[in-house]
């Protein structure tokens, strides 16, 4: 006998309807389809993986998690918002489909196979999230919580990694000769860490790898893990683990999302949990399970979403913010924060020196680093993650700015010190990092429409004809757009302060101008 | 209230395993009420139950087995008791299911499932006529030779209750059901040939087989439609609506909610649409002889069509059969056969 209940009920209806116009066919069979399950319909019931993992994230957010933070808003029109408190905060009540970011964020990474870590007071559902994520793979909720690893301050690679068998150890001649006992979970295609902060530095070291390169090794043996998604927790992300996490084993972790506080108007949803004895992993419909194929095909899906040329300029315009640094050096090429940072100059004494710009209007000043090409790779993955799990295929400009901030969370680090901060209606900013990213993405996209660089970007210009090729391009046409980059770097740097964007741009010249020097050199050689 | 003898002998037999599964049910689904249940157990499904045993007693057991599951899965889902939206699946069990006996002893799990999710799915909009399709299938279900004749017959059943947007596939459907069925399911009188009855349904959506072949009357073609109403009143529509045509109906809008309206002598039933549907390029029209509005009259060929409606902002589309009115006065879509 087999019956459905409520938490293991997957919606019938459309998770996103409305995307696309198709020609309306009504099948009269539809009568039949419902709650009641049946036994054989002998029908194709395959959904699109897009529908499916729409589906897991209501199915999580109706049943298992409960979350009702929706952080992620979307906008279908205009939209009512209030403003509360002494503070005068905006609640904003979206018009269109919005999500909580506790649950989707996790569910993108695990469609993506990428790296999340969930940060949050303890009790707060982190650890139980991580498990669901093991639940959609197709593993039992016993198994999923026998390969959590939890982290402790006495934590050995052997503990993480796995063991020599003892008896190799005695016989063995050879290194070769020892067998490896390898931990169950370096296997699986969902990883879960818990309370990675507590994991003894050595330790982090060898977790790096398995994270970083997809590899195990214990004496000189070697065992390839699958790709997998990851979900590490930390009850406090800011140095509150036992151990101080490397600085390369957190450039590893691709998004961040934060546990937020249970609001206790659900109680009776906790009640109901206890006096049923319900625990939703254990009930997860087998409808949401995602088998290693679909999630094969969904990462194929999701990197074939495109990301508009508007979309993508917007972004270089926002990462172009940030790297550069007038008095960080002498060279054009090593203004930047990374040459401060590798000196080990003191950071204050380098910003005091930076009085050429008004440093509340710059928002490069905001932060004391730039955005890294792994960062950059991040934040389209999961935008076009968030667009494929929206039903589109190309992403919008929307898209990236709700991914943005929970991918930089931790990366691009905000200078305290900045004026910036110091402004009163900014100090909330100093606390709440997720709505200073917003906001500064936003500052840089009001910028861009400013400069009206949609419209006018010459360098883009330069650029798209130089992409054309340079087959067949005379000598007379390099010399005369040799002659157009040098009368814009002349237009560029002439009176005017020099800002991040500007920054790029004027390298992009230079690496113009270099490739068509270059190839006037061919032609004359011929 | 004792359940028959049947079905009783039955539940103590297996009484263990039965006590099982409705004891898993109530720890893996939170609010399972046991007492609706048991009351379910001992109307619905003992009903079926007994019929199944004086029609085809040796299939009993495993009909108990099935509905016994079913009814599991639709307390679960407070789709029957005091909570449920709709009363039409307990009527259902109650009504109509017993004289489905024998199809259902042929797959019961599957006749059962099906039938219910149909039961819900008429109880689910007011434009469906939800206890005439119980009715008909309760009177016909006899003519199902099969447990698949009879699913077949509860499709085309549907479309006769309302479901005008299943029209096409109805028709399809009869088709495949012996003549006499198919001729009873549609309302054509026996000795009819399906073939022609058939051939005029499938021409004209405004044709009904009881008409013959003098067609509707002119007085009761005027009678047309009425559907949407005012959302305070029960309605669905917050702002008087406005409608475009497209080949198989109209998209209506009305505030910021989109909708598709499907209408024949049948019925007419509203679906969701979305606002790009309705912004599609308008519909060419196929239609020989357009209506027009004179005042607060639709001058129809088949006679004049007085509006209870003030004539100022009048609106009228028409598809190759059909033609919709709209008033920024109400609230109401009143639709009308075009020929």
């Amino acid at each position: 006998m087999a019956f459905s209940n409520l938490f293991n009920r997957v919606s019938h209806a459309p998770t996103n309807p409305g995307v696309t116009i198709k020609p309306r066919q009504f099948d009269v069979a539809e009568i039949y389809r419902g709650p009641v399950q049946l036994e054989a319909t002998g029908e194709d019931t395959a959904l699109p993986l897009d529908e499916k993992l729409r589906q897991a994230y209501f199915w999580i957010v109706n049943n298992a998690i409960i979350s009702p933070h929706y952080d992620i808003e979307y906008n279908d029109g205009p939209a009512q918002s209030y403003v509360v408190g002494g503070s005068l905060r905006t609640l904003t009540l979206p018009s269109a489909q919005s999500y909580s970011s506790y649950i989707l964020l996790p569910l993108l990474a695990f469609a993506t196979r990428r790296k999340c870590l969930f940060v949050g007071g303890p009790g707060r559902g982190k650890t139980a999230s991580a498990i669901l994520m093991g639940i959609l793979a197709g593993y039992p909720a016993r198994e999923v919580r026998r390969a959590m690893q939890h982290g402790h301050p006495q934590m050995t690679i052997a503990d993480l990694l796995g063991n020599p068998l003892p008896a190799d150890l005695v016989n063995a001649q050879d290194m070769e000769s020892i067998r490896i006992a390898w931990r169950p979970w370096l296997s699986m295609r969902v990883k879960i860490i818990d309370e990675y902060n507590r994991i003894p530095t050595r330790t982090q070291s060898a977790l790096l790898t398995v994270m970083g390169d997809n590899y195990a090794e214990v004496l000189g043996h070697i065992h390839e893990c699958p790709e997998s998604a990851w979900y590490l927790t930390a009850n406090d992300d800011r140095g509150g683990g036992t151990y101080q996490v490397i600085e390369a084993l957190r450039d590893r972790i691709d998004v961040i999302v934060q546990a937020l506080a249970f609001n206790p108007r659900f109680l009776d949803d906790l009640l109901l949990r206890i006096e049923e004895n319900v625990r939703p992993e254990e009930v997860a419909p087998r409808e949401i399970i995602f088998t290693e194929t679909e999630v094969d095909r969904i990462g194929e899906e999701v990197r074939a979403v495109a990301v508009p040329d508007a979309v993508r300029r917007r972004l270089e315009f926002f990462c172009g913010q940030f790297e550069f640094l007038e008095t960080a050096g002498v060279q054009f090429e090593y203004l930047t924060k990374d040459t401060v940072r590798l000196s080990g100059a003191d950071w204050g004494q380098v910003t005091a020196a930076d009085n050429s710009r008004d440093r509340l209007k710059d928002l490069g000043c905001q932060t004391k680093n730039g955005v890294s090409v792994r960062n950059l790779m991040t934040l389209l993955v999961f935008a076009k993650a968030l667009a494929y799990f929206r039903g589109n295929r190309e992403a919008t400009l929307e898209d990236l700015r709700q991914i943005l901030p929970f991918v930089l969370h931790d990366k691009l680090q905000p200078d305290l010190d900045a004026p910036f901060f110091n402004i009163p209606e900014n100090v909330g900013y100093r606390t709440d990092r997720l709505s200073w990213l917003r906001h500064l993405f936003d500052l840089s996209c009001d910028e861009f429409n400013r400069l009206d660089l949609d419209r006018n970007d010459p360098v883009r210009e330069l650029a798209t004809e130089f992409a054309f090729g340079l087959d067949g391009v005379s000598e007379s046409e390099t010399r005369a757009r040799l002659t157009k980059i040098e009368r814009l770097v002349g237009a560029l740097g002439k009176g005017r302060k020099l800002y991040g964007p500007m920054y790029d741009d004027l390298q992009k010249l230079k690496y113009l101008h270099q490739r068509y020097t270059n190839y006037l050199h061919w032609l004359r050689a011929r | 209230m004792p359940v028959s003898d049947a079905f009783a002998r039955i539940l103590a037999a297996e009484r263990a395993r039965f006590n099982a599964c409705a004891a898993e049910a109530a720890r893996r689904t939170p609010g399972f009420d046991t007492g609706v249940f048991a009351a379910f157990l001992q109307s619905g499904v003992d009903g079926v139950v007994a019929a199944v045993a004086d029609a085809v007693p040796e299939r009993a057991a495993t009909v108990a087995e099935a509905a016994y599951d079913v009814a599991l899965s639709l307390v679960a889902q407070r789709l029957v008791g005091p909570q449920a939206r709709s009363r039409l699946v307990e009527r259902a069990w109650l009504e109509s299911f017993p004289a489905c006996a024998r199809q259902i002893a042929e797959a019961p799990g599957e006749v059962l499932g099906a039938l219910s999710n149909a039961a819900l799915y008429m109880g689910s909009a007011p434009e469906l006529r939800g206890g005439e399709w119980l009715g008909s299938l309760q009177t016909l279900a006899g003519g199902a030779e099969t447990a698949s004749q009879l699913l077949m017959l509860g499709k085309v059943l549907a479309w006769r209750a309302g479901a005008a947007h299943f029209r096409d596939g109805a028709l399809a459907v009869a088709s495949a059901l012996p003549e006499s069925l198919a001729l009873a399911a549609v309302g054509a009188a026996p000795g009819s040939s399906w073939v022609q009855v058939q051939a005029h349904l499938a021409a004209d959506p405004w044709w009904s087989p009881e008409w013959g072949e003098d067609g509707v009357p002119p007085q009761h073609k005027a009678q047309g439609k009425r559907i949407g109403d005012f959302s305070g009143f029960g309605g669905i529509f917050r702002q008087p609506p406005e409608i475009r045509a497209n080949a198989n109906g109209f998209w209506v809008k009305s505030g910021d909610r989109y909708s598709l309206l499907i209408a024949d002598i049948r019925g007419a039933v509203l679906h969701r649409a979305s606002r790009e549907e309705y912004e599609q390029p308008p519909f060419p029209g196929t239609a020989q002889t357009l209506p027009r509005i004179r005042d607060n009259r639709i001058e129809m060929v088949y006679g004049d069509i007085e509006l209870d409606l003030p004539a100022e902002g009048l609106a009228l589309a028409c598809n190759g059969h059909t033609a919709a009115v709209t008033s920024p006065y109400s609230y109401a879509i009143r639709v009308f056969p075009l020929q």
